[in-house]
């Protein structure tokens, strides 16, 4: 409160260490949410160099790199990196910064249980990353971490327990943060603001909190019951003490599956946004799309055991229907999306372009998703490398294309600063040319029968796609730099964004960039899903804005 | 038409011309080409060499056949948008028409995914069935045991079983099966899970501990096929490497019978 009256140039002159204390005693939305987003980063930062020397170790058949150990712990870490500490919370970053925004709130419903939350995950992901120093190195079970593998015989060393606690942690922070996402929606919403007048993204959000807590305390009770078994002779999934080795798969796949979706529908939620706004139209099929997020939500949680088809111990054809049917609801996204670009007056802006870049991506990852869900096809496909690149397409093509298409979005008004377009676009079309080039050939070396997670594999059939895939991994690496270039330029030369740089519709393009400590100092009427759209096309209906928050209103009339 | 161009290109080589790069450039492209190309047939899965495994190839072809037009209608719809209504540089500036809903759309493009996935599950269960049919009188029996990290082959009846010692990626034991007939497999682990996959056979089961997986497989012509365990079990998951020699019944009757009573054969490569 105290910091929003001081004068700027006091703000300025104040010492690094009091900025530094500020970050972290900080329970301001829009702060947390930037650590969950700079602090996702540099973990994928982290899971991309252990990528790349995965791509390196697999252009060779033979072992030149890495030891097989080192490679176990490195893909293990790179999942886990990957889906705990990167593509989810960032998810909850960016809800983080823009739920409150979005639905004209001040802040979060419970500010100091969001700051916890992002120090639990954060002290999460130094748990799990720091285990690499561990005695016997970190896990090296695959980021599934399946029994009886991670018990004590199987890995043995304090690496495994880190991977448990570093797991438990982000576990806790992501219920907190759900929590704490819908309380805000459901009791902060601005005068006008209705549920079925809120953004996409924030619908999304919602429905993801949802899933969050269905999904994670299963997680939290199997690596717990893991750790019970490592040290105090739990037998949970031990046959030989009357325990059951499918059981921990269960409870995996229970969290697992419902965690994709996860890692999904935000940037389902955030393609929803900006695509409209370049566009220029509103959001086609605006009910039916929330509807079949909340269908995606509710068949997420009965198809679990699609990942276990191979097991011979469950019902294959009711988990085949119901994998099928969650296409149904995806496949209404995609017609959501191209019915709002159909006679739309549409421009190319970095955000859009990584729009486009997720849609035909995540196509593919969708189609071979159908694939998957038939369990014969699968008893080929599974653990294969077919696997591998379908779940890139979604994650990769998808969720981390629709993030940059986020971070390029929400940056100007995060930072004020706005970022380099031609470095973007080259960034861009450096990305999906290399994403396109790791992944595609390894369907090949899948169907063709090389299973994952082995660091040598047999010379002859499955070196060629080997080879194209590592290139493609350096494709991507010089991206990265390219994206890391545009960002220290944006933030050393300044150039001011301005409060509204794309003419977008949501409620966070009203206020200042970077907004102020409580979000508004005034409110425009909130009249549909575009209330920033409709203010500035005011002439056409009434309008006076709504005075909110505390100070001076700032009104321009 | 890139058959003829690799072969020009092997004479250059030989006869140590110039162009050095545009050589490396060309066979990239014809590994590319080749890379889409070749498995257009089955789409990339190999046609099986077991009658299940056909079976599964077949299946994945229909999925596939499914796929093109509707990944096709997708990203045209897609690119038509991007060209067709981009915006123009004499644009006006006005607002495009603010379409919202369009509900026999909607519908339309509701109901027609349900039923392809409807028929698609058609598909699956039948293949399912034959697949994981397990017939009550198999020609051969074989019990495989997954362990750290090699596979045992018990012949139930003849008293001998192989033993894999130190595999690598490309060498292992040898599991000898009939052709023609339907071969019974008993599948367990002994320590922690494994997944016994054959890619010519477009199949895998898991071998987990506490836990008895049967399936049969029915090879119909003679031949050796390379086996790998699918399931990360530890440091040296990429040794398990075994492989299956189908022969005539008759051969593989006398295979036993020489094997008879000789207790624990053990295979090193």
């Amino acid at each position: 409160m105290s910091e929003t009256t001081l004068p700027a140039a006091v703000h300025e002159h104040r010492t690094r260490a009091a900025r530094l204390l500020d970050v972290i005693t900080t329970t301001n939305h829009k702060t947390i949410g930037l650590l969950y987003i700079w602090a996702s980063l540099v973990f994928f930062l982290a899971g991309g160099l252990m990528a790349e020397l995965m791509r390196t170790e697999l252009a060779t058949p033979a072992l030149n790199l890495v030891s097989r150990q080192t490679y176990n712990e490195l893909f293990t870490i790179h999942g886990t990196t990957m889906i705990f500490l990167f593509i989810a919370p960032i998810g909850l970053g960016f809800g983080n910064y823009l739920v409150p925004l979005q639905i004209g709130a001040p802040d979060m419903a419970f500010p100091r249980l969001n700051a916890l939350s992002v120090w639990l995950f954060i002290l999460g992901g130094v748990t799990i990353l720091s285990s690499f120093g561990a005695s016997h190195g970190a896990a090296a079970v695959g980021w599934t971490a399946y029994a009886p593998l991670s018990g004590a015989t199987g890995s043995p060393g304090p690496g495994m327990d880190m991977w448990i606690m570093g797991v438990l942690l982000t576990s806790i922070a992501s219920i907190m943060t759900a929590v704490n996402l819908m309380a805000t929606v459901f009791m902060l919403r601005a005068p006008g603001m209705t549920m079925w007048r809120m953004s996409l993204f924030t619908w999304n959000i919602l429905i993801t909190s949802i899933l969050i807590l269905v999904a994670f305390p299963p997680l939290a009770a199997a690596v717990s019951m893991l750790f019970i078994d490592r040290h105090f002779q739990g037998h949970f999934f031990d046959p030989s003490h009357g325990g059951s080795v499918i059981l921990y798969q269960h409870l995996f796949w229970f969290f697992g599956h419902p965690e994709v979706y996860v890692m999904v529908l935000p940037w389902f939620g955030v393609v929803t946004d900006i695509i409209p706004v370049f566009s220029r139209k509103p959001i086609f099929g605006y009910a039916g799309f929330v509807l079949a997020s909340l269908a995606i939500a509710g068949l997420s949680m009965s198809v679990w055991a699609h990942h276990m088809f191979t097991t011979g111990l469950v019902d294959n054809a009711f988990f085949s229907i119901m994998s099928f049917l969650i296409a149904v609801p995806t496949g209404i996204k995609f017609f959501n999306w191209i019915g709002t670009m159909w006679r739309g007056k549409l421009t190319f802006e970095t955000p859009m372009l990584f729009c486009l870049g997720f849609m035909a991506n995540f196509l593919i990852g969708g189609i071979t998703g159908v694939m998957l869900a038939s369990a014969p096809a699968d008893y080929d496909f599974q653990d294969t490398y077919f696997v591998v690149a379908h779940m890139h397409y979604v994650l990769g093509g998808g969720s981390l294309f629709a993030i940059f298409a986020a971070f390029f979005f929400w940056f100007p008004k995060m930072t004020g600063f706005r970022l380099n377009e031609r470095l973007g676009k080259a960034f861009f079309w450096i990305t999906e040319i290399g994403f396109n080039l790791t992944f595609w050939p390894l369907f090949i070396s899948g169907l063709r029968g090389m299973q994952r997670r082995v660091a040598e594999y047999p010379p002859g059939i499955y070196t060629t796609p080997n080879q194209l895939s590592t290139l493609g991994a350096y494709v991507m690496a010089v991206g990265v730099i390219v994206f890391l270039v545009c960002v220290v330029q944006a933030f050393r030369k300044k150039i001011p964004a301005g409060d509204d740089p794309w003419g977008g519709y949501t409620l966070e393009w009203v206020t200042t960039s970077p907004p102020p400590e409580h979000n508004f100092e005034w409110l425009p009427p909130i009249r549909s899903e575009r209330p920033a759209f409709d203010w500035r096309h005011r002439e056409t209906g009434p309008g006076t804005p709504a005075e909110v928050g505390v100070g001076p209103p700032v009104v321009s009339t | 038409m890139p058959i003829i161009r690799a072969g020009e290109r092997r004479t250059g080589r030989a006869s140590g011309g110039p162009g050095c790069g545009t050589r490396a450039a060309t066979s990239a492209a014809i590994a590319v080409i080749a890379l889409i190309g070749m498995p257009a047939c089955t789409f990339g899965m190999p046609r099986g060499a077991t009658v299940q495994g056909r079976h599964i190839s077949s299946l994945y072809q229909l999925l596939f056949w499914f796929a093109i037009p509707i990944g096709g209608l997708v990203y045209g719809l897609m690119l038509w948008s991007i060209l067709r209504y981009r915006r123009r540089k004499n644009d006006d500036g006005s607002l495009p028409k603010q379409t919202r809903y369009h509900l026999p759309l909607e519908i339309t493009y509701t109901a027609i995914p349900v039923v392809i996935v409807l028929v698609l599950f058609g598909f699956t269960i039948s293949t399912m069935a034959k697949v994981d049919k397990v017939s009550p009188n198999a020609a051969a029996t074989v019990d495989v045991t997954g362990f750290r990290w090699q596979w045992r082959f018990d012949y139930p009846g003849y008293a001998f079983s192989i033993v894999g010692v130190g595999g690598t990626p490309s060498s292992g034991p040898t599991l000898v099966l009939p052709t023609g007939g339907t071969v019974h497999i008993t599948l367990r682990a002994a320590d922690v899970i494994h997944s016994f996959f054959v890619p010519d056979f477009n199949f895998k089961r898991d071998a987990i501990p506490g836990v008895t997986n049967q399936f049969d497989l029915t090879i119909p012509d003679a031949g050796v096929f390379r086996g790998e365990c699918a399931e990360l079990c530890g440091i040296d998951h990429s040794d398990m490497t075994f492989f299956i020699r189908a022969v005539a019944p008759a051969q593989f009757r006398a295979w036993l019978q020489d094997h008879r009573g000789q207790g624990v054969i053990q295979e090193s490569p």
